[in-house]
């Protein structure tokens, strides 16, 4: 074995001198016969004579022990790959047009698929990210609750279906201290966090066991995104104290860049030592998330089950009037509502730029074909020499690899290139999940597929060339038409044809659902308008007095400030999608736990609606005197008038709120105002109760006279003034809207790039092959002339056969964007999946396309002078 | 024995007669020639366009070494000698055609 690799590298570097030897030695042979043939008596020259001939082929022993050595093989290929590199070199405006529009295709879709990648293979970064598992706690409602601290302590212990299980509790602070006062999300963790997800700190050390205890050091680690904006990535950080709504924190470690959970947090810090007492021994107070680690073997209903049981088991004492919750195990990966969002957009973007790769390809088999066609006399030259098809067909896929190569070295440096530009119009930054990057695995993938694609269009062109007559080709040497060549070229073009119809077809629905979400009445009135969020730490105002004072202060500055016309305050800013929602009975109506209604409840203040432009439809608006703490009035919106009181006043009636955050006596129904789309512009809005109280963390929506751009420095510098330790965050009103449209509008933006490239390519594909047919039938179209055809009859003729080949392309794509469109339909709003408004319009799209490019051949076919074609030999 | 052309059992055989004449002392490619003539009668004539590649082919098999020395006249030539792995494929070798031949002689007796 090693013998054989080391004759074989010998044959490899040694040839020169292998070949040397041969040739002496089989001289040796030949001069010993020529001695015998001499001894019997032959002459010189028939000594010579009869011993090359009794040899039995010379030249093909020769050959034959040179094939003998077993790098024939290797070195076959180096001489095609040697050939193929001067054939390209020959021809540089053919090459380059092949190596770009290969490169395009490349290059988009490395961009897309280490997008792509991310989300789909490798979203948790931690060990035995499969086996992780969440552990929540739901009412009979289908609310999900957390769990408590208690219950935690109790199911960490020999737990049957976990190996092991963390704490944890997301919790929003304002970071005070140097810099500016800022908002932070980060998560309080139990001891078994980190070792669970496998997180060692990349600087500092990680936390220690008495760490984890009531009234231990106040200790955090940071995230590595944090750490960089923060601290501009000093080393040095340990050590350094952080404040954290006005307590202060020691900075023990920092994270590195791929440690992510959850999505965002800027810290982890001991729950233990950050926690209320109370709320450590509170069996009511669900608020942690539980994550663990499954068992080998267990799977998510197993555990699920024996949670439920565990859970009964060991059911700590709760006071009466608790929901009964039973215990759920989700996957992970199920609860990250980022991955799963972007998941079909993505998806579809992948088969885009996939279909771009494809009609790429098809060009390019097209190009080939036609410089096949050219070469045809350097084939059937070789072919008549003896050399095998197999051997011609090896050596165009060749030329056809090196160009794939070229083509994919210049598309991954166009991806690295995009990528940048990219990143700096941060509006495309996919929110939520790391940073998008070009690594080893998505590069191998690249240069595999670039491999597969090379070979696809090689293929065609390689095995039909040189199939024409040889004896024909050589003796008129005119490039006869192959009608082989004809027909690949015809369907490669119906193919390309059909894939950019399928894109194009996507986008254009994209684009409508685009339109037709921007069409929608959000509810309020966005122009000129302002939402300055703005939040308190729980410890500087404790009480509602002094809370209500802050807010009533803010909002009477604001409202001085030149240009403001209204200022009004709001909890769940509308159309970004959440609120907490409340259980409610309507006085009158009895209902039972499982039947009670619900709805989302906003705390407002009483100029919020003047404010930010809802109307009022029937009643009156809150008075700034029944601001309370414990409210007895509400006023409900159309959707919950028309829900529980189509037929009756809601005016007057009473609704009871359940819950302990809300009041508790009944509440009166004082106004109506119109809907909101609080979840988002494609949704239904729903029955909503506002409530003239106050929270902790309120939006204040600013209304201007002129562009409410220009008050931002004027609203920070009042608030600031106010109160140096809020966080304040802000954006106008329009900014909101356009942010919740943030996935059509800029996959429909991508799309549609990428659409106009594939037409590009088709028009370039479908130019260049009746730019061939034309070429081929000049002796025919010179014939029709002399016949008597008119100049509009060719221009017919040949525009005719486009148009032709293009319908047959547009009726295969529509065919496949009909089939595609199931998968396309989630991301699309007020428009089907198979639009026949759509299909239309890009039917008539392609048609004009296809005439355009077919023109400028098709004139150069009416201008053939009749004779010139005649006498073309 | 498995699928073999013709052409595969005559090189086979080739193959066997060059071991079996490497069998005690090395060899140049002529004195193979003369060698086989001589040994089976003149019956048998290797011609050198197919002895050279089968001969590169079995050092390529790693069956048998080559190494330049001297002829008799004192002439630069590539003697070629048996290794001990040339050494068992001739008996295998050499078996196995015994089995094949003796085969063939029975079917012909037997009609």
């Amino acid at each position: 074995m090693l013998g054989r690799l080391k004759r074989r590298l010998r044959a490899l570097v040694y040839k020169g001198e292998m070949d040397r030897e041969l040739d002496e030695e089989l001289r040796y042979h030949l001069e010993r016969q020529i001695e015998q043939n001499l001894q019997g008596g032959m002459s010189l020259k028939e000594a010579r004579d009869e011993a090359i001939k009794s040899f039995g082929g010379l030249e093909q022993a020769k050959e034959r022990s040179r094939d003998a050595r077993g790098v024939r093989w290797m070195e076959d290929i180096w001489q095609d790959l040697r050939y193929g590199v001067r054939m390209l070199l020959k021809k540089p405006g053919f090459t380059s047009i092949a190596v770009i529009t290969f490169a395009l295709g490349i290059g988009v879709n490395t961009v897309v698929f280490s997008g792509a990648y991310l989300l789909l293979f490798q979203p948790l970064p931690y060990p035995n990210s499969e086996r992780l598992a969440v552990i929540s706690q739901t009412s009979r409602q289908g609310i999900e609750f957390g769990v408590s601290y208690p219950d935690f302590t109790v199911w960490k212990e020999q737990n049957p279906a976990f190996e092991r299980v963390a704490a944890t509790r997301a919790v929003s602070v304002n970071l005070t201290g140097s810099g500016p006062v800022k908002r932070v999300t980060g998560s309080y963790v139990s001891a078994e966090f980190f070792p669970l997800l496998g997180g060692r700190p990349q600087i500092g050390r990680p936390f220690l066991a008495e760490e984890f205890r009531a009234g231990g050091e106040k200790v955090v680690i940071l995230s590595h995104g944090f750490w960089q904006d923060r601290f501009e990535a000093d080393a040095g950080v340990a050590g350094r104290t952080l404040e954290f709504d006005g307590q202060s924190y020691t900075i023990v470690g920092v994270m590195p860049p791929s440690f992510l959970y959850p999505f965002r947090a800027a810290f982890w810090t001991p729950l233990e030592a950050s926690e209320q007492a109370q709320t450590l021994h509170d069996a009511t107070a669900n608020n942690y998330e539980i994550i663990g680690a499954l068992r080998q073997g267990v799977g998510v209903d197993h555990a699920a089950t024996e949670m439920a049981s565990l859970a009964q088991r060991t059911a700590l004492r709760k006071p009466a009037g608790q929901p009964e919750l039973t215990v759920k195990v989700t996957r992970l990966y199920d609860t990250m509502p980022g991955l799963t969002k972007y998941r079909t957009p993505i998806l579809a973007l992948q088969f885009a730029v996939l279909f771009v790769l494809l009609i790429a390809s098809v060009n390019l088999s097209n190009l080939l074909l036609a410089r096949n066609s050219v070469r045809h006399q350097e084939f059937t030259i070789r072919l008549a020499m003896g050399a095998s098809r197999w051997r011609l067909v090896r050596q165009l896929l060749a030329e056809s690899l090196l160009l794939g190569l070229l083509g994919s070295l210049l598309g991954i440096l166009l991806a690295v290139w995009g990528m940048g530009v990219v990143r700096a119009t941060s509006d495309l930054r996919l929110p939520g999940v790391g940073e998008i990057e070009i690594n080893a695995p998505i590069l191998l993938i690249t240069l595999l597929i670039s491999l597969l694609a090379s070979l696809a269009f090689g293929l065609g062109p390689a095995l039909t060339a040189g199939r024409q007559n040889l004896i024909e080709c050589l003796k008129t040497g005119v490039t006869v038409a192959d009608p082989r060549q004809r027909r690949l070229s015809g369907i490669l073009v119906a193919a390309e044809v059909a894939l950019a119809v399928a894109l194009l077809t996507g986008t254009g629905l994209m684009i409508r659902t685009f339109l037709n979400l921007t069409r929608e009445d959000p509810g309020f009135k966005p122009e000129r308008a302002l939402a300055v969020s703005l939040a308190l730490p729980q410890s500087r105002r404790p009480d509602y007095e002094s809370l209500a004072a802050y807010f009533d202060e803010a909002i009477r500055r604001l409202r001085a400030l030149p240009g403001v016309e209204s200022v009004g305050g709001v909890t769940y800013l509308p159309l970004v999608g959440y609120n907490p929602g409340v259980n409610f009975t309507i006085d009158g109506r009895a209902s039972t736990p499982e039947t009670m209604p619900r709805a989302d409840v906003q705390p407002i203040t009483p100029d919020y609606f003047q404010a930010i432009g809802i109307p009022l439809l029937r009643g009156r608006q809150f008075t700034d005197a029944e601001m309370n703490p414990h409210p007895n009035a509400a006023i409900i919106n159309h959707a919950f008038a028309k829900k529980f009181w189509l037929n009756e006043d809601p005016l007057g009636k009473h609704i009871l709120l359940q819950g302990d955050k809300f009041p508790r006596a009944p509440l009166v129904v004082v106004g109506v105002v119109g809907d909101v789309k609080q979840f988002g512009l494609h949704t239904e809005p729903r029955p909503e109760i506002y409530l003239p109280m106050r929270s902790h963390s309120m939006t204040l929506i600013v209304r201007t006279g002129g562009d409410p751009a220009q008050l931002f420095a004027a609203l920070r510098d009042t608030v600031e003034g106010l109160d140096g330790q809020a966080a304040i965050n802000m954006k106008t009103l329009e900014q909101v809207v356009s942010r919740s449209t943030w996935t059509p509008r800029n996959l429909s933006l991508l799309l549609g790039m990428l659409g106009v490239v594939a037409l590009l390519l088709a028009a370039m594909g479908i130019y260049g092959v009746i730019s061939y047919v034309v070429a081929q039938r000049t002796r025919e179209m010179g014939i029709r002339l002399a016949l008597g055809a008119q100049r509009r009859d060719i221009l017919r003729l040949i525009l005719g056969q486009g148009l032709a080949l293009t319908l047959i392309g547009v009726a295969v794509g529509l065919t496949l964007s009909y089939a595609l469109s199931r998968f396309l339909s989630s991301l699309l709003y007020g428009v089907s999946a198979s639009d026949p408004a759509t299909f239309v319009a890009i039917t008539l799209l392609l048609a004009g396309v296809a005439l355009t490019a077919s023109y400028l051949p098709a004139r150069r076919a009416t201008k053939v002078d009749p004779l010139v074609a005649l006498r073309y030999e | 024995m498995g699928k073999k052309k013709k052409t595969d059992i005559l090189q086979g055989m080739l193959d066997l007669l060059i071991l079996r004449v490497l069998r005690h002392s090395p060899l140049n490619g002529w004195d193979m020639m003369q060698r086989i003539q001589l040994a089976s009668g003149d019956v048998l004539r290797v011609i050198p366009g197919s002895l050279y590649p089968a001969l590169h082919k079995l050092e390529a098999r790693g069956l048998i070494v080559a190494e330049w020395g001297a002829s008799e006249k004192n002439r630069r030539a590539k003697f070629y000698r048996l290794t001990p792995a040339g050494r068992k494929q001739l008996e295998a070798e050499r078996e196995t055609w015994e089995r094949f031949s003796g085969a063939v002689a029975a079917i012909l007796r037997d009609a």
